[in-house]
C-alpha cells in the first residue's frame, strides 16, 4: 500500500515538474506574429480587431455596417468587430491593455481619456503623414480626446448637456415649455409645480456630467477640475452648488430619493413618467424619444448667473499602443470618423456628428425644436475635462452623494470624503 | 483493511510491483490533463499574484519592486480599514443567521411535512437564479414606493426607510438579501443529515420524555454537527468573499457603508489598474479566510461527534 502511493507520489511529482515548467514557457511566450490587435495574411490583407462599447444586437449590427465600410473603402483592410457593455468595456480595455493584448482600434470616451493614454499611441504623427484635415472636427470633442497637447483619438460624436422633458406632464400640469435660455428660477417653479401626486419635476443623480453642468450653469463658475488637472471638489462655490442640486431631493422635494447607487436612475424614472425633466447628452435624445410613451421635448440647462452653460462630452477612435499595423489602423480610424460615416451615424440617430459639417443629418431624424436648443447648448459649453483616474471619482461621488441627495450628510461633508478619497 | 494488508504475503505485493508502476505511469498520463489545467489557471495565477503583491504594478508602464509598501499602504488606508470592517459585520450577521434559518427550516420541513420535496425545490430555488436578477428584485422590494414602503404606506400612511440609500440600514439590508439568496445550500445539506439520524434514536429520547426542544438540542445538533461545520466552513469562506450583492444592490454605499474587501480589491485592480495593491488586498483576504478557517478546524475537535 506505502510503496504505491510512493510510485504515485513521485510519478505525480515529476508529472507536476513537467507541467509546471511548460506552464511557465507557454505563459511567458505568445510573442508570436499573430498579436491579438491585428495580424497580416499572407497575401497582404490586414485584420484589425475593433473594440467598441455596445448596448445590444442592434447597437452592434449598426456599428458593424461602420467596419464594412472601412473594408469597402480599403479592400486589403478587414475589421474584426468586439463589443461589450459600456461599462464593462473599460474594465476589458485597462485589462487588455495591460496585458498588451488590446484591439487595435480602441474606441475611446472624452472623460476617461486622461486614465487610458499611456496604453494608446498619440495620432499626432499619423495625422500629420496622412494630410487630414481635423478643421471640421468640433473643437472641443477634439481636445476632450487630447492629453498633454496630444491626439489620441479622432472624435465621432459630441454632446452638450441639455434637459430632456415631458411634454405631456407639463401640459397636464399646465406649465409652460421651456424656452432657450430659461433660468434657474423658471426651472425651480416649473419643478415645484410639476411635482403632484407622487410624480416628481425633475430627476437629479449624482452622476458627474449631468451634475456639473447643472452646477456650472446655477453657480457660473463652479468646475470639479482646475487648469492643471487637480480635483477642485472642495471650494466654496462648488459646496454651495452641490448642495443646490441635492436639495431638489433632500429639501425642495422635486427630485425623487435615490433607492442606492443605480446608474439608470435618472433614466428609468423619466421614462417611467416618474419625473418630467432630466439631464441628458444628444447621445441617448433619439433612444429615449423612441422609447417614451410620451412626447419628449429638449431645454438647455437653465441658466444661472453667468447665463446658459454646459458641458460637452463625446467619444472617438483611437489606436492601441501595442497595435502592430498603426498605418491600416488610422485608415481605418479616418474612414470611421469620416464626413460620410458620421452622416450616416448622425441621421439614424446613432451619434450627434463630431463633424460639424455633417451636424445638420442628426435633425432630419431629430424632433421639432431641437436645432435651436442644441445650438445654443453648444455656443455656450466647454468640455469636460476630467483627472487621470477618473471612475474611482465618479463611483465615489454616487457613493457619497447618494447620501447628500437623501438628506443624511451635507455636500460640504460629501465632497470633502470624494475629494479626500479620490486617486490623485 | 488493515488486517487484509498484514495477511497479504510479502510475495504476492512484490509480484505486483511491476505492474503496478506501470499504473503508476498510467495514472500520471490520466491526470496530466487536470495537472496542466491546474498550473497554468490556478498554481501559476497564485504565484504570480503573490509576487505581484510585493511590486508596485501598474497595468502599463514600469513595475517596481517595492517590498511590504503595498501592505503598509492598505494597513493606513482608511478605507481598506472601513472595508475590512464592513466585511467582518457582514460574516458575524451573515453566518449565524444563514446557519438559524437553514437549520430551522430543514428541522421543519421533517419527514411529516406534506410536500416537503417541492418545498426543498421552493427554497433551493434563490440559489440557482442568477444573483444579478436576485438584486434587481430586490432592490425592487427595498426602494422607496416599492414592495415594502408601499405596502406599509397604504396600510399605515408612514413611509419605510430607503433600505439601501440609508446609512444603519444598507448593509441590513444586503445581509437580509444575502441570507434570503444562500441558505437553500446549507438547508438542504442539513434536511439530508437530519433524514439521516436513525429513527429509534429520536423514539427512544421520546419514551424517555425528552420534549422537542431536548431532543432538537441534545440529539438532533449533535448527530448533524459534522454537517453542521462542513457548512458553518464553507459559508464562512464564501461570506468574507461577499462581492455581488453590494457591488450590485449599493455600489458600496451609501459612503463606504457596504464597500467590502473584495470590492476594494476590485476596484484597485479594474478602476484604477494597481495590480500590485489590488494583489497585496487579495493576500490579506486569503491569510484572513485561512486564519479563521484553522481556528474552525481547532476548534471542532471540541464540538463535532463522528461516532454514531
Amino acid at each position: 500500500m506505502g510503496r504505491q502511493m510512493y510510485s504515485g507520489r513521485r510519478s505525480l511529482a515529476l508529472a507536476s515538474a513537467l507541467v509546471i515548467a511548460g506552464g511557465l514557457t507557454t505563459g511567458c511566450g505568445g510573442d508570436g506574429q499573430d498579436s491579438a490587435g491585428g495580424n497580416k495574411a499572407s497575401n497582404g490583407a490586414v485584420t484589425l480587431t475593433w473594440g467598441m462599447w455596445a448596448s445590444g444586437t442592434e447597437d452592434r449590427n449598426a456599428w458593424q455596417k461602420v467596419a464594412d465600410q472601412v473594408t469597402q473603402k480599403y479592400p486589403n483592410i478587414k475589421i474584426t468587430l468586439e463589443t461589450s457593455p459600456f461599462k464593462d468595456y473599460f474594465t476589458k480595455l485597462g485589462t487588455r491593455l495591460a496585458g498588451g493584448s488590446a484591439p487595435c482600434v480602441v474606441s475611446m470616451q472624452s472623460l476617461r481619456t486622461g486614465g487610458y493614454v499611456s496604453g494608446m499611441r498619440p495620432l499626432d504623427d499619423l495625422i500629420k503623414k496622412n494630410g487630414l484635415d481635423t478643421a471640421d472636427f468640433d473643437t472641443s470633442i477634439m481636445a476632450g480626446l487630447a492629453s498633454g497637447g496630444k491626439q489620441y483619438a479622432l472624435p465621432y460624436d459630441v454632446g452638450s448637456l441639455i434637459i430632456t422633458y415631458n411634454k405631456d406632464m407639463f401640459k397636464a400640469a399646465g406649465v409652460p415649455e421651456p424656452k432657450v435660455g430659461w433660468s434657474v428660477a423658471d426651472f425651480e417653479a416649473a419643478a415645484k409645480k410639476l411635482t403632484t401626486g407622487g410624480k416628481y419635476g425633475f430627476v437629479g443623480y449624482p452622476s458627474a456630467l449631468g451634475m456639473f453642468s447643472m452646477i456650472l450653469a446655477k453657480t457660473g463658475n463652479a468646475e470639479p477640475m482646475d487648469e492643471s488637472g487637480k480635483l477642485t471638489l472642495t471650494t466654496e462655490q462648488m459646496k454651495a452648488g452641490f448642495q443646490w442640486y441635492a436639495d431638489l431631493t433632500a429639501k425642495q422635494g422635486v427630485s425623487p430619493k435615490i433607492p442606492g447607487v443605480d446608474n439608470n436612475f435618472t433614466e428609468t424614472q423619466f421614462l417611467n413618467g416618474n419625473a418630467a425633466m432630466s439631464v441628458n447628452g444628444p447621445w441617448s435624445v433619439l433612444e429615449l424619444k423612441a422609447k417614451a410613451k410620451f412626447g419628449v421635448g429638449l431645454a438647455t440647462i437653465p441658466a444661472g448667473p453667468n447665463g446658459t452653460k454646459s458641458y460637452t462630452a463625446g467619444s472617438g477612435f483611437g489606436i492601441s499602443q501595442s497595435c502592430p499595423y498603426p498605418d491600416e489602423a488610422f485608415k481605418a480610424v479616418s474612414t470611421m470618423t469620416s464626413a460620410e460615416v458620421l452622416g450616416q451615424l448622425g441621421a439614424v440617430g446613432r451619434a450627434y456628428p463630431a463633424r460639424k459639417s455633417v451636424q445638420n443629418k442628426w435633425y432630419e431624424n431629430a424632433f421639432e425644436g431641437s436645432k435651436p436648443v442644441l445650438d445654443a447648448a453648444n455656443a455656450s459649453a466647454k468640455p469636460f475635462r476630467t483627472t487621470k483616474n477618473w471612475d474611482p471619482v465618479e463611483k465615489l461621488l454616487a457613493q457619497y452623494g447618494i447620501q447628500a441627495f437623501n438628506g443624511q450628510t451635507t455636500a460640504a461633508d460629501a465632497l470633502d470624503q470624494v475629494q479626500q478619497q479620490s486617486p490623485a | 483493511m488493515s488486517d487484509d494488508a498484514i495477511a497479504r504475503p510479502a510475495a504476492v505485493a512484490g509480484r505486483r510491483r511491476p505492474r503496478l508502476r506501470r499504473d503508476g505511469r498510467a495514472a500520471a498520463f490520466f491526470a496530466a490533463p487536470s495537472m496542466i489545467g491546474l498550473t497554468v489557471f490556478t498554481l501559476f495565477p497564485i504565484v504570480l499574484s503573490l509576487v505581484m503583491a510585493f511590486f508596485q504594478w501598474p497595468a502599463v508602464g514600469e513595475r517596481t519592486f517595492t517590498g511590504l509598501e503595498n501592505f503598509t499602504t492598505l494597513f493606513t488606508d482608511p478605507v481598506f480599514r472601513r472595508a475590512l470592517l464592513n466585511t467582518l459585520l457582514f460574516v458575524v450577521l451573515y453566518l449565524p443567521l444563514n446557519l438559524i434559518v437553514s437549520v430551522g427550516l430543514a428541522v421543519w420541513m421533517g419527514p411529516r411535512i406534506k410536500g416537503r420535496k417541492a418545498l426543498r425545490v421552493v427554497f433551493f430555488l434563490p440559489v440557482v437564479t442568477p444573483m444579478v436578477a436576485n438584486a434587481i428584485v430586490w432592490r425592487m422590494i427595498y426602494q422607496p414606493n416599492g414592495l415594502i414602503d408601499g405596502s406599509l404606506y397604504a396600510a399605515t400612511g408612514t413611509h419605510a426607510p430607503n433600505f439601501l440609500g440609508e446609512p444603519g440600514w444598507a448593509m441590513f439590508a444586503v445581509v437580509a438579501m444575502s441570507v434570503w439568496q444562500g441558505f437553500g445550500y446549507n438547508m438542504l445539506v442539513f434536511s439530508a443529515a437530519l433524514d439521516a439520524i436513525p429513527r429509534h434514536l429520536l423514539e427512544a429520547a421520546q419514551i424517555d420524555g425528552a420534549g422537542p426542544w431536548r431532543q432538537f438540542f441534545r440529539i438532533m445538533l449533535p448527530m448533524i454537527s459534522p454537517a453542521l461545520f462542513f457548512a458553518s466552513t464553507m459559508t464562512l469562506i464564501t461570506s468574507f468573499q461577499v462581492f455581488t450583492q453590494p457591488f450590485l444592490m449599493t455600489g458600496g454605499g451609501p459612503g463606504m457603508d457596504t464597500e467590502t474587501l473584495m470590492m476594494f480589491v476590485f476596484d484597485k485592480g479594474f478602476s484604477i489598474y494597481q495590480y500590485g495593491l489590488a494583489s497585496a488586498g487579495a493576500w490579506i483576504l486569503f491569510v484572513l479566510i485561512l486564519g479563521v478557517t484553522a481556528v474552525q478546524f481547532v476548534g471542532q475537535r471540541r464540538w463535532v461527534t463522528y461516532d454514531v
